[in-house]
């Protein structure tokens, strides 16, 4: 009994010991967000604000176009979410429940792109991009970037696991093949449609290569582009850096506490990621 | 008969029409957006191209000036450095924190939604908030010197800039890898461990015997995704330390965008992106080999 007690404390110190570690470097990025110019670095170190200085958040965002850089990832964000749970959910339902001339070349295509990692293809993608007239537009930053195979791979899993009968049913009561997709199908894979939505919107809000390459025009730049240009400028104090830390990161935080379960659910059943 | 018959043939070949439709715009999409450069990086890899002129065949060229250049050699090996250096490390820290979660009862809901906040954050305010706390006068050095350490220029000395790196990265992914785990975790049934356990098998029987064979697929799929995802990186290096200094953290990736961007030459940018790309595949196909080979045991 007391070994299991034993291990018991043990367990939980271990966890609040790993938990401390994680917290730490959050709560000071918060706390010095939050800080005076002059408290950020001090030795020996301050963890919390002499007092709090909540205008740091309003000189820093005001510094840069902040909020037009936010609305720019939203807007790519959430257009490659739209983009890949409709492509996704119908190449997924084609490959899980038809049979076509081509079918198997098609899906091995989409599979042989999973194998291709994006920073190997930026550079044929940019000068393809470059020679439509693309660079410095909203499609040129959005459009290449969002879909991934992922999606239809997990799509497919998902959906080879609903019975044909469903959708033979649906046949018979007269649906069309467009009905059966909207009214039988997608209601019915809600949970990978969520996971396929949640890791669109999550990557291509981390993505910075590709926003590098095409954007450099300000007024299309994303958060990601936006934040850490800010943070490169020379007379740029690192107080305000943290506030725009915090910044970027309120939109994804205010998405997981909406969504916790499907979001973690996303995770596991996609398990990518960019970094 | 005839009639039920061509009806049936007109019917099954209007269902095929539509599985093809359905399929078509993605499978487009990607040909467009992922095949089409890819054999693109291919043929470019063969021509030297600067953006201005148009591009020349020059056969190998770029494929022999990749292979025998310093600068792409020390680049795979900082990359070969910081992809191990951080995932073998996040494998046995993930995993173990997932155990932990999977043992705990009090608070569990807290313990991990705590646990997963890296995960949440995006990329670049992890970057950002590293880059403060590896400063010369920041915390980590702060928290260093009682134990008689001197402050050390974690980004922009050489001897530290990986280490530094790796570190951020182990905080980032090990929650990441973590929630990976305790899916699988939570998947092994707990009446396996409890009958081992009534049989006698002490804790590491039980971890070595029950929980990891079980884990199998879990394993795989993290041990290949976490260094996949580990050769992707691009933006830690690009905002931390930019690959400096000098060429001290210039992983593939970056490699590559500075040969385009900074000195417009994509032919060899794109030798390097077809040998990084063979590279990383050989390395996919090899560890699925292994890691799932010994599965009919």
């Amino acid at each position: 009994m007391s070994r299991r007690l034993a291990g018991a404390i043990g367990t939980y110190a271990l966890l609040f010991l790993a938990t401390l570690l994680t917290l730490i470097p959050v709560i000071w990025m918060v706390s010095t967000s939050l800080k005076p110019a002059d408290q950020v670095f001090t030795y020996p170190v301050e963890w919390f604000p002499r007092s709090v200085q909540w205008d740091n958040y309003t000189s820093a965002l005001t510094a840069r176009p902040f909020f037009l850089y936010l609305a720019n990832s939203v807007l790519q964000s959430l257009i490659s979410m739209v983009i890949s749970v409709v492509l996704c959910s119908a190449a997924g339902y084609s490959f899980a429940h038809f049979r076509f001339w081509g079918r198997d070349v098609m899906f091995v295509l989409v599979l042989s792109t999973l194998m291709i990692p994006f920073e190997v293809i930026a550079v044929p993608l940019y000068l393809q991009v470059f020679a439509w007239g693309w660079l410095n537009t909203y499609h040129g930053l959005i459009l290449p970037t969002a879909l991934s195979a992922i999606g239809i791979f997990i799509m497919r899993q998902y959906l080879m696991g609903i019975p044909a009968d469903f959708i033979e049913s649906a046949r018979m009561d007269g649906a069309s093949e467009l009905q059966i997709l909207f009214r039988v199908i997608w209601p019915l894979s809600t949970p990978a449609m969520s996971a396929v939505a949640i890791f669109s919107f999550v990557y291509t809000w981390n993505s910075y290569l590709w926003p590098l390459l095409v954007v450099n025009q300000d007024s299309l730049r994303t958060l990601p582009l936006g934040m850490s240009l800010f943070a490169n400028e020379l007379t740029v104090s690192y107080n305000r850096i943290m506030a725009v830390a915090v910044f970027g990161a309120l939109p994804l935080v205010a998405l997981f506490l909406a969504l916790q379960r499907s979001f973690v659910r996303g995770i596991v059943l996609t398990g990518l990621r960019e970094g | 008969m005839r009639t039920t018959n061509r009806f049936r043939f007109r019917y099954s070949t209007r269902i095929s029409l539509w599985g093809f439709l359905f399929a078509l715009p993605a499978v487009f999409y990607l040909a467009l957006f992922s095949l089409y450069p890819m054999l693109n990086a291919l043929y470019l890899s063969f021509t030297r191209y600067d953006l201005i002129s148009a591009p020349e065949w020059i056969g190998l060229g770029n494929y022999q000036q990749v292979l025998t250049s310093t600068s792409f050699q020390s680049s795979l090996q900082i990359t070969f450095l910081y992809v191990f250096g951080t995932v073998v490390p996040v494998w046995f820290l993930s995993f173990g924190i997932a155990m932990l979660l999977n043992r705990a009862r009090v608070f569990s809901g807290g313990w991990r939604t705590l646990l997963f906040i890296p995960t949440i954050l995006p990329l670049l305010t992890v970057t950002l908030v590293w880059k403060l706390l590896f400063n010369l006068r920041g915390p980590i050095n702060g928290l260093l010197i009682p134990f008689g350490i001197d402050p050390v220029a974690w980004l922009s000395d050489a001897r530290f800039a990986n280490l530094a790196l790796i570190i951020t990265s182990w905080w980032h992914a090990s929650s990441y890898y973590m929630i990976l785990f305790l899916a699988g975790l939570q998947a092994v049934p707990v009446v396996y461990q409890e009958a081992a356990a009534l049989d006698g098998a002490n804790a590491w029987q039980r971890l070595r015997h029950v929980i990891l064979p079980l884990m199998r697929p879990t394993i795989v799929l993290v041990v290949v995704l976490s260094i996949i995802n580990g050769f992707r990186t691009f933006a830690l290096q690009y905002v931390m330390t930019g690959g400096g200094p000098g060429t001290a953290t210039e992983i593939v990736p970056l490699l590559i965008y500075k040969t385009a961007f900074a000195f417009l030459r994509m032919g060899e940018a794109s030798a390097m992106s077809v040998v990084y790309f063979l590279l990383i595949l050989v390395f996919s196909l090899i560890q699925l080999r292994v890691l799932q080979g010994g599965n009919d045991e």
